[in-house]
């Protein structure tokens, strides 16, 4: 109990340290802006009713998130070691176990966090996107203008709260703003929900797609294991060849197919390199919603296990090597 | 486990070798080489010497933090990486490695919830150990705004959060002004201090 104790209050701080980095804000910011901006500056459709603004949100969510989850992950422990506060916090009575899964377990959090605003501004981009609509009192396109500009207007909201909670509380401002922004986009989603797509009050007249939740889900998983990796190696390696070793990992992993796919049925060497590196195409299901489809519960239930395996398989090995790291 | 006698030594020092590698594993720097050394319940223990001659290398092998390339150590009766032992253990780093957007308060609740201190127990030494260094005025304002000697005595009081039978103090005295220095030399007796 005590160590489940002890590893909520060091996951907890793992994650207000790297919520409190700028380039956390920058990158979730940067994000949703361009996720709310696909619907309103773009006038293709790709063949279908808000197929580019669901594709580019999952899209920004998955590489955005690389980014985050390999800039994360790389300085939450590596920081730590640097920086002395690890020895500081190894030198009372806590287990390295507990210490390495809390950081794992902080970064999952921040992640966790970005995913939600990311999918949430992917929701509202999707509503927002011109659809063709034939009902009695209107036939032709209509884009929901007021659920765009609300949805974009909330990352200025969450910016300027932030700075009046800075300055009237002494708050940290990055933090606040990356917090203010999830209730925000949340208070947007409630509108979107009441109001249909004309702005009239007609709750859940114009539904959001809820099926985009599956396919952000499988990337939320694909972002865990990138970034359980990274901690892994950051145990052993300073922050930059850290994230030299995370983009090696994630170009081998979108390349998995390609370079062991065709030879799995030969020598020994492919079928271990294609089960030991994460395959991200698993986790890349953005092409199921196409045309009304979304994703089965057992192909969700499937990945889950096998992100599941690669973790605990990561987690075990990053134990490992913690337990002999030096703390100088 | 058998709780080791009032006169057995609290910290047993045998043989103790230290030599860091580089990354492809040749030898680098021998920092330890052979030292031997008991500190008995009580006794006050300065390690001296020239800079890296290996003082706070022998006390991160007594944290458990560096592992000794020979030799054994023995810390309350338990190997140094025993978290058990860690629980009578103040330590106070050569420099205050501190989390820079926690207040004093902040940073001693936090050192102290990982003892499992008891909320009031908490609240009590947190108020007492901030009196301790003079620093109760500034308990709300995040430490990364502190100056060197500010900083030094939140690592003190951090230190002492658990009510140690251990003290183990790297350059204690730097960067403080005369009065704390005077204080933290006079840190409360019966303690067994490094």
């Amino acid at each position: 109990m005590r160590g489940i104790r002890q590893g909520w209050i060091l996951a907890g701080l793992t994650a207000i340290e790297i919520v409190r980095q700028p380039v956390c804000l920058l990158l979730t910011i940067t994000a949703v802006a361009a996720c709310l901006l696909s619907p309103l500056t773009l006038m293709h459709n790709f063949g279908e009713d808000g197929k580019l603004a669901r594709d580019g949100g999952l899209a920004f969510h998955f590489l955005f998130g690389l980014f985050l989850a390999a800039q994360a992950s790389a300085t939450a422990l590596h920081r730590e070691l640097q920086s002395g506060t690890a020895a500081a916090i190894l030198s009372k009575p806590v287990n390295r176990m507990v210490f390495f899964l809390a950081k794992c377990g902080g970064v999952a959090v921040v992640l966790v966090g970005f995913s939600a605003a990311v999918t949430m501004a992917t929701l509202l981009a999707t509503r927002t996107a011109e659809v063709f609509l034939m009902t009695r009192q209107y036939v032709g396109y209509v884009m929901d203008w007021r659920t765009g500009i609300m949805a974009l207007a909330a990352i200025p909201a969450a910016v300027a709260t932030a700075a009046r909670l800075n300055y009237r509380t002494r708050r940290s401002f990055t933090s606040s703003a990356f917090v203010m922004l999830l209730v925000y986009l949340a208070c947007v989603v409630v509108y979107a929900l009441l109001m249909d797509r004309h702005g009239r009050f007609a709750p859940l007249a114009s539904p959001l797609e809820w099926r985009i939740l599956g396919v952000s889900y499988l990337v939320l998983l694909a972002l865990l294991i990138l970034s359980v990796f990274t901690v892994t190696v950051s145990t052993r390696l300073p922050a930059g060849p850290t994230l030299l070793a995370a983009s090696a990992l994630v170009i081998a992993g979108l390349v998995s197919d390609y370079l062991f796919g065709s030879r799995l049925s030969s020598p020994a060497f492919a079928r271990l390199g294609y089960a030991i590196i994460p395959n991200w195409q698993n986790f890349w299901m953005a092409d199921a919603l196409n045309a009304g489809g979304r994703i089965s519960y057992p192909y969700l239930t499937g990945a889950t296990v096998y992100a599941a395996c690669m973790i605990t398989a990561l987690l075990g090995i990053g134990l490992l090597t913690f337990e002999r790291t030096e703390t100088r | 486990m058998t709780q080791p006698a009032q006169t057995d030594p609290v910290v047993e020092v045998r043989g103790l070798h230290k030599v860091f590698r580089d990354f492809w594993h040749r030898p680098k720097v021998r920092a330890l080489d052979g030292i031997t050394f008991d500190i008995g319940p009580g006794e006050v223990f300065g390690l001296l010497g020239p800079n890296g001659s290996g003082k706070s290398t022998t006390i991160k092998i007594l944290l458990g933090l560096l592992h000794p390339s020979e030799g054994s150590v023995q810390v309350l009766g338990c190997p140094p990486t025993s978290v058990s032992a860690k629980q009578d253990i103040g330590y106070l780093p050569e420099e205050s490695y501190l989390y820079r957007y926690l207040t004093p308060r902040e940073t001693l609740r936090f050192y102290g919830r990982l003892f499992d201190l008891p909320t009031p127990v908490l609240d009590t030494r947190t108020r007492e150990l901030l009196d301790m260094v003079g620093l109760p005025h500034a308990a709300n304002r995040p430490v990364g705004e502190f100056s060197k000697g500010m900083s030094r005595r939140i690592g003190i009081a951090q230190a002492l959060i658990n009510d140690p039978r251990l003290v183990i103090l790297d350059e204690p005295t730097s960067g403080l002004d005369p009065l704390v220095q005077q204080t933290v030399l006079e840190l409360d007796a019966g303690r067994s201090r490094i």
